[in-house]
């Protein structure tokens, strides 16, 4: 089963894109993990941050300090872990909790500059307390936070704010964006390659061999264009020289054949001479079917060739119907006009040819060969001759082959024809009995306007 | 009736040029399309018989230039290149009609005959098939020497028919012929017509018949001896 590059190409590179950013992730947990002390000085920071959000104009126009409930609720649950305290800028405390946590005169040991926190013992406890200057309105304020353990792990909460910064916002819309830039990128890089795919589908030698186009392929591409036009043009030279040593022979075989054929015209008739004018006759049909057997091995039918399949057999029954009542046979045709088919025809009309010539062979005197072309498409031969059976329907449109008691002056090339110009149409020939006796011969083109 | 055979291969050139003499054909033979120019310029052929592949050049250039020339001369293409297309090209080019080689010089002049028997043709004033003969200036029709009274429908049906001998004629191509504009024939008007046609030649012992063809038309031809 194919499976579509573009697809392909889109999936890995998407699975590469989701594969660097687990790693990202884990690189910045790893990062992390490494410096323990460093992590715990993020999170008191990263409470000052909270806390430091709950300065905000109140309805008299000051700033004053509100945190949320949720903030409080930490500290409440957990007065033997966590506490504050805020100071604003004339050193006056506007909001604390759990104060105690921390003795008093220690809590403005980390107000220097350089050194914004320090790790102290208190009552056999390591408390690790940090303060920030925060400005809030233009007014400058203080706030101190310490930590004694982490009971409600607020350390998760300053990892998964670390990964959000420098995970999800900075990482995840880039690697959107590259997964949709590689998408696009990948369909425009192979777009070139559909072009090729379509135009080697159209290419027939029937008009020449069409190069295929190489403007703005890119050259990886480009160099398997070049080698397949470059084995398009030996496929067109080998057809054009075949067709050529096709129409030299014919011409070849054809002259002598005239002037024989003309020399025992000449003659005065007789017993032995009648036999060699059939003779005569006989190699002169063998000779134009095996030409016509080699034209149609190298027929290719241009995809857009189209013509009026009523009109074809028309003429084909018209032109063919002086050789059956020369034979005491009939022939008839039934047709709607106008029944529109792709494909050429002077191919269809001599496949049409050498199906009639073969069911006036097999039919009886006074026995009529109908033409039947049908809404959409099919071109039927039907006769009331002997009929084939089963076991030798699949062997007669093989080359040379004749049924064993119908030597009836075939050269056992018709079916093989018909066969090979249905081949290069798409199609094949159909052969089923027909009711009553006889037998059908169908070709099914492909109709123009599908019913 | 002159024709003016063009053939390069010596011995099919002679023994087509004698055959077609045995058939009452006054022949000129050219070998090439320099020669046939020439005889086309002074002489004026009633018929051509054209082979395709010569030395100097295609033969369908000279048909090309002779119906550019406006010359209606009929033309037979002759060919060896039977190719599946050929046909149509040749057709195309302004070839009456087309004959693969190899072909009996009798058929030849069959098919030259035919191409005479078109309406101004030389073969046009008086057509004729078996003990069959139709005068067109007069209109008569004898079998035999004897006249078949017809009707002037029938005549006009035998008309397109015998002058399309050995051809199937679509029935749309009698009915254009035979109908006038604003006559609207009924759908058995025709079959009708050759109907008749059919009896009184019969009655008047014309060894000719005329086979319907089942779906397309109809086609004179000598009656079949048993």
């Amino acid at each position: 089963m194919s499976r579509s590059l573009v697809t392909t190409l889109i999936r890995r590179l998407l699975l590469v894109g989701g594969v660097l950013t687990l790693l990202n992730i884990a690189f910045v947990t790893a990062y992390y993990s490494a410096d323990p002390e460093g992590l715990r000085r993020e999170k008191v920071s990263h409470q000052i941050d909270r806390l430091a959000e709950a300065l905000k104009p109140g309805p008299d126009g000051k700033v004053a300090f509100s945190p949320p409930e949720r903030v409080l609720k930490t500290f409440r649950d957990y007065p033997e872990a966590y506490a504050f305290r805020v100071e604003d800028g004339r050193g006056a405390v506007i909001g604390t909790a759990n104060a105690a946590l921390v003795p008093a005169e220690r809590w403005s040991v980390a107000n220097s500059p350089d050194a914004w926190w320090s790790d102290i013992r208190t009552q056999g406890r390591s408390v690790l307390v940090g303060s920030r200057r925060v400005i809030a309105q233009g007014e400058a304020f203080r706030i101190a936070f310490a930590a004694a353990g982490d009971p409600s792990n607020l350390l998760l909460f300053v990892y998964f704010d670390e990964l959000f910064v420098h995970v999800i916002v900075s990482l995840l819309p880039f690697a959107i964006c590259l997964m949709i830039v590689n998408a696009v990128t990948v369909r425009q890089s192979l777009r070139s390659l559909v072009h090729a795919a379509d135009a080697a589908r159209k290419a027939g030698p029937s008009h020449g061999i069409m190069a295929l186009p190489t403007r703005g392929m890119p050259t990886e591409v480009l160099t398997l264009v070049e080698a397949i036009n470059d084995a398009l043009r030996r496929l067109g030279e080998a057809l054009e020289a075949e067709r050529a040593f096709t129409a030299e022979a014919a011409h070849a075989l054809r002259t002598p054949l005239a002037v024989l054929s003309a020399r025992i015209a000449k003659l005065p008739g007789g017993d032995g001479l009648d036999a060699v004018k059939t003779d005569i006759a006989a190699l002169s049909r063998l000779v134009n079917q095996l030409l016509s057997a080699a034209q149609a091995d190298t027929l290719v039918v241009d995809p857009d060739r189209h013509c009026d399949l009523s009109a074809v057999a028309e003429g084909v029954v018209g032109a063919m119907a002086p050789l059956a009542i020369g034979q005491g046979k009939r022939l008839a045709l039934e047709a709607r006009p106008g029944q529109f088919v792709y494909g050429d025809p002077d191919a269809i009309a001599h496949a049409l040819r050498n199906l009639v010539e073969n069911a006036l062979r097999f039919s009886g005197e006074d026995e009529e060969v109908l033409v039947r072309v049908g809404e959409g498409g099919s071109l039927e031969v039907l006769d009331r001759g002997p009929g084939i059976p089963d076991e030798q329907k699949p062997l007669v449109t093989k080359r040379f082959w004749r049924a064993k008691a119908s030597d009836l002056g075939g050269t056992g090339l018709g079916l093989a024809i018909v066969q090979r110009i249905a081949e290069a149409h798409g199609t094949s020939l159909a052969i089923r009995d027909r009711d009553g006796g006889g037998t059908v011969f169908s070709l099914a083109f492909r109709p123009l306007m599908p019913a | 009736m002159k024709l003016l055979l063009i053939e390069d291969v010596p011995p099919l050139a002679q023994l087509t040029q004698e055959a077609l003499e045995a058939e009452g054909f006054t022949v000129d033979h050219a070998p090439g399309l320099e020669q046939a120019r020439e005889i086309l310029a002074v002489a004026a052929p009633d018929v051509i018989v054209l082979d395709l592949g010569l030395p100097d050049g295609d033969g369908l250039d000279l048909l090309h230039g002779l119906r550019q020339g406006g010359k209606g001369i009929p033309v037979l293409v002759v060919t060896a290149r039977a190719g599946l297309n050929d046909r149509i090209d040749g057709l195309d080019r302004g070839a009456d009609d087309y004959i693969v080689k190899p072909a009996a010089p009798a058929e030849i002049a069959a098919r030259c005959r035919a191409l005479l028997r078109r309406p101004g043709g030389l073969l046009g004033r008086r057509l004729q098939l078996g003990n069959l003969a139709f005068d067109t200036a007069s209109r008569s029709v004898t079998a035999g020497g004897q006249p078949v009274p017809l009707a002037r429908r029938e005549v006009d049906v035998l008309e397109v028919l015998l002058r399309k001998l050995g051809q199937t004629v679509p029935r749309r191509v009698i009915e254009d012929a035979v109908y006038a504009l604003d006559e609207a024939p009924g759908p058995n008007a025709l079959e009708a017509s050759i109907s008749r046609l059919r009896r009184q030649l019969a009655d008047a012992g014309a060894e000719v018949e005329i086979h319907t063809i089942r779906g397309i038309g109809y086609l004179i031809a000598p009656a079949r001896t048993p």
